[in-house]
């Protein structure tokens, strides 16, 4: 994960990167799903992409499509990349593209097409502004950020990253700095490829305006990050960790895409889905790097004296300290990057995940069982314990 | 921002917080020495093997562990060149666990359990030998086809520079007692084993005795000073690693060295007369009263030329004149060069002038022991009589290196090493896997 060096390369529609994308594919955040186990939130991300690709023509239509099966629900993470919750990615989904120069890995990241990252804020848009964000998305935003990157030639992430931390981000849920950054360097390079004034200044009014662009940046800069480390026989190193619906999984460095889930009962119908958000907490950012967000921080003050501890206690549980990305208020000590389940299961320390919510930043704990499974699963794996 | 530079504000985390495992622990104290684990009885296994892995020797106390997996734990250390005790032990002088601070002394005591190390501990003490290492090895070790720990603690205190003589306490099957009179034979230091069974055996470095109370008669039998012992005199050979010899400039110098090597019951030949003395013409371990330069020069060459000589004792000082200095420095260029291989020179220099300096930098560039006065070089040379190694050839401390503990789960341990100034860390300790034994065994087979 360390040596990685992941570089923004350009946004294209789902086909164009994602190998052997099936006509009638909708990847999903998340671990592997049906129709029938889907949450309401999940089923109305499939819907919704089902009329977005115009393969039934109204709500009731597109349910009865995916509930007989006539569509093919995987994971993002299954297919290279990660999604946020609530977006189902298909054919004609504009995705953020990133390649890892280190092992020449590609991996994407979807667009929130929403004016807000917020899940709350986003239930309150009706269907059809929903349906119009994801045309904006596709016809004019996904093309001109392509087209931007493509005059940039490439932009480097792990610099880029390392500012915004430096600037007040913890880049889970404050992604302010990140922005600013980004609209800055996005900004020349959109002005010199040449876009027709009128979509440049949509294209720019929406940067300005939507932090979502940017949380999928770092979500694939995460993505890319991580994947380096997948496949690596043995490792006990956590690659990805994802919400879908009721459903958390984890998967491992050392049992490649495989997925090991927990059940997280009715109580996450009641919370915000996650979706592949903690990706970013897998390379030590988000909730790992909270120190380095005193405007986050401030709204756990006094409310939540635990918080420190909690996130102190990720030291415990990873295995090293990012070279680059750095927290000014701890000496400039790294990031903790590289969750090892092993360290996990022992101290009984899990993983925190920061959480928009609507008013204000919320810490969430991932469930601690479901790392217990995967040490079960990983040991059966290399033949240390025998199957259940 | 003061000017320290930025704050920290007090509600976060603290840097100085106590670690949570052993791992968090060695990034703060690498040089830490030893893990003292309390640990319940299911999960204590991972992290001795955690402590082992990481280079620490381990300390158990509490629950410790069953015979079985204490015999399988020690193995896995003893593979790795450390060693597990369990329940107490004095390690650098310093007390640990069941075992209570004693005289510090020569004497490194292995033992299967804490009430017998320290009965040892306390005989010892009572003829006025103190101890400078403690091991417990734990009850079981020295069973049928066991005595592994025990070894490996024979074997550390053997390399402990602080650590003199040896006693080993407990009582051991046949075979396993075999291996231990073998292992004790080996160390070239004088050793006793308290086998309590009623043969009687002895080697030339070793004594199997019955009791703990005979322990300071065995210790003296073979020449360890015991101050305050009503012992009985060593058998008359005692040259455990040949013949040490020595001139000194005058009688009231040899008076000195004799001093020092009688009272470790060495038989001695001198041309000084002394009660206990033998004759010069006796030969064996001798010392001579030779005033001039010259005359110990021709001494120096006598001894380098003969096999049986390990070590020899001179001085030199400022009253020597420049002429008999200069033969005297030819005669130790040609001992040490014929010493090199089996033995070495000791010279006292007896000078504090401006020379002093140059003459010591000068011998030391011939490979020449230097010491400052007449009983410290006597003394280095009789402990190569006794198969001591001089203190500097090795670390004066068990692990090698000053006792630094880490202790989990044993506050009052890291409580009793704190009173006696040990730097200690004590970990913010939790049960591996919230104490699931089957999850926490897991764990420890994927480390």
């Amino acid at each position: 994960m360390l040596a990685a060096v992941p570089v923004w390369s350009g946004a294209l529609r789902a086909r164009h990167v994602i190998v052997n994308l099936g006509e009638r594919e909708i990847c999903l955040a998340g671990p592997p799903t049906t129709f029938d186990a889907a949450t309401i939130g999940q089923r109305q991300a499939v819907v919704e992409a089902i009329l977005f690709e115009g393969w039934a023509d109204d709500e009731d239509a597109a349910h009865e499509l995916a509930a007989s099966g006539g569509v093919v629900l995987t994971s993002a993470h299954d297919r290279g990349g990660v999604a946020p919750a609530g977006i189902g990615v298909a054919l004609s989904t504009p995705v953020l593209v990133f390649d890892d120069r280190t092992t020449m890995h590609r991996t994407w990241s979807a667009i929130d097409p929403s004016a807000t990252s917020l899940a709350a804020a986003r239930a309150l848009e009706g269907p059809a502004e929903r349906h119009a964000r994801r045309v904006f998305s596709r016809d004019v935003l996904g093309p001109a950020l392509d087209r931007a990157v493509d005059v940039a030639g490439s932009i480097e992430l792990l610099p880029l990253l390392g500012r915004a931390l430096h600037r007040g981000d913890e880049l889970g849920v404050r992604i302010e700095a990140a922005q600013s950054l980004l609209v800055s360097e996005l900004s020349r390079h959109l002005v010199r490829a040449g876009l027709p004034r009128s979509e440049l200044s949509m294209v720019l009014d929406h940067l300005s305006e939507s932090p979502s662009i940017f949380a999928a940046v770092a979500r694939g800069a995460a993505k890319s990050i991580a994947a380096a480390a997948s496949g690596v026989p043995g490792s006990t190193i956590v690659t990805a960790m994802a919400q879908g619906g009721r459903l958390f999984g984890v998967r491992l460095a050392g049992l490649g895409e495989r997925w090991i889930t927990t059940d997280l009962g009715p109580s996450s119908l009641v919370d915000a889905d996650l979706g592949d958000r903690p990706i970013v907490e897998c390379v030590g950012l988000g909730a790992f790097a909270l120190p380095a967000a005193p405007a986050v921080l401030a709204a756990f003050r006094g409310v939540r004296a635990e918080v420190p501890e909690q996130v102190r206690a990720m030291r415990s549980i990873t295995v090293a300290s990012h070279p680059t990305w750095t927290i000014p208020l701890l000496d400039f000590e790294g990031v903790r990057v590289g969750i090892d389940i092993r360290r996990v299961v022992e101290t009984g320390v899990s993983p925190v995940l920061s959480v928009e919510a609507s008013d204000r930043a919320q810490l969430r704990t991932a469930p601690l069982d479901c790392f217990v499974a995967a040490l079960e699963a990983f040991a059966v794996h290399i033949g240390v314990e025998t199957p259940a | 921002v003061t000017s320290d530079g930025p704050r920290v504000p007090s509600w976060f985390p603290d840097s100085g917080a106590a670690p949570r495992t052993i791992d968090e622990a060695l990034d703060l104290v690498a040089d830490a020495t030893l893990a003292v684990i309390g640990a319940p009885r299911d999960v204590a296994s991972i992290e001795v093997r955690r402590a082992v892995e990481r280079g620490l020797d381990v300390l158990l106390v509490g629950e410790g562990l069953s015979p079985e997996d204490a015999a399988i734990e020690r193995g896995f250390a003893i593979a790795r060149g450390r060693v597990v005790l369990i329940g107490g032990a004095i390690v650098d002088g310093v007390a640990l666990g069941a075992a209570s601070p004693i005289a510090r002394g020569p004497l490194g005591i292995v033992a299967v359990d804490v009430p017998g190390a320290m009965e040892a501990a306390a005989a010892a003490h009572r003829s006025g030998v103190g101890a400078s290492q403690i091991l417990v090895i734990g009850d079981d070790d020295l069973a049928v086809g066991r005595g592994a720990g025990a070894l490996a603690a024979i074997a550390r205190l053997a390399a402990d520079a602080s650590t003199t003589a040896i006693a080993v306490v407990g009582a051991a099957e046949a075979q396993v007692a075999r291996s231990l009179r073998h292992a004790c034979a080996e160390t070239g230091k004088p050793t006793v084993i308290v086998a309590f069974d009623e043969g009687a055996r002895r080697g030339a470095l070793w004594e199997a005795v019955a009791t703990i109370d005979e322990l300071p008669r065995a210790l003296a039998r073979l020449g360890v000073e015991t101050p305050r012992g009503d012992v009985e005199a060593p058998p008359a050979s005692m040259h455990k690693l040949g013949t040490i010899v020595g001139a000194l400039a005058s009688p009231t110098l040899v008076h000195e060295a004799l001093t020092v090597w009688l009272a470790a019951r060495l038989d001695v030949a001198s041309d000084v007369p002394r009660p206990g003395v033998l004759p010069l013409d006796a030969g064996g371990h001798t010392l001579v009263s030779a005033m001039s330069g010259s005359e110990r020069a021709t001494w120096l060459r006598h001894w380098s030329a003969r096999d049986d000589v390990a070590a020899i004792l001179t001085d030199l000082s400022g009253t020597d004149l420049a002429g008999d200095v200069s033969d005297l420095l030819d005669a130790v260029r040609g001992a040490s060069l014929s010493a090199r291989g089996r033995g070495s020179l000791t010279v006292a220099l007896r000078t504090d002038d401006a020379a002093a300096s140059r003459l010591e930098a000068e011998l030391r560039g011939l490979g020449v022991h230097v010491e400052r006065s007449v009983a410290a070089a006597a003394r280095r040379v009789r402990d190569l009589a006794l198969g001591v190694p001089p203190p500097e050839a090795s670390s004066s401390s068990l692990a090698g290196r000053p006792l630094s503990a880490i202790v989990l789960a044993a506050p009052d341990v890291a409580a009793q090493i704190a009173r006696q100034g040990a730097p200690v860390l004590s970990l913010s300790w939790t049960a591996p896997a919230g104490g699931d034994a089957r999850i926490a065994r897991l764990v420890g087979l994927l480390r």
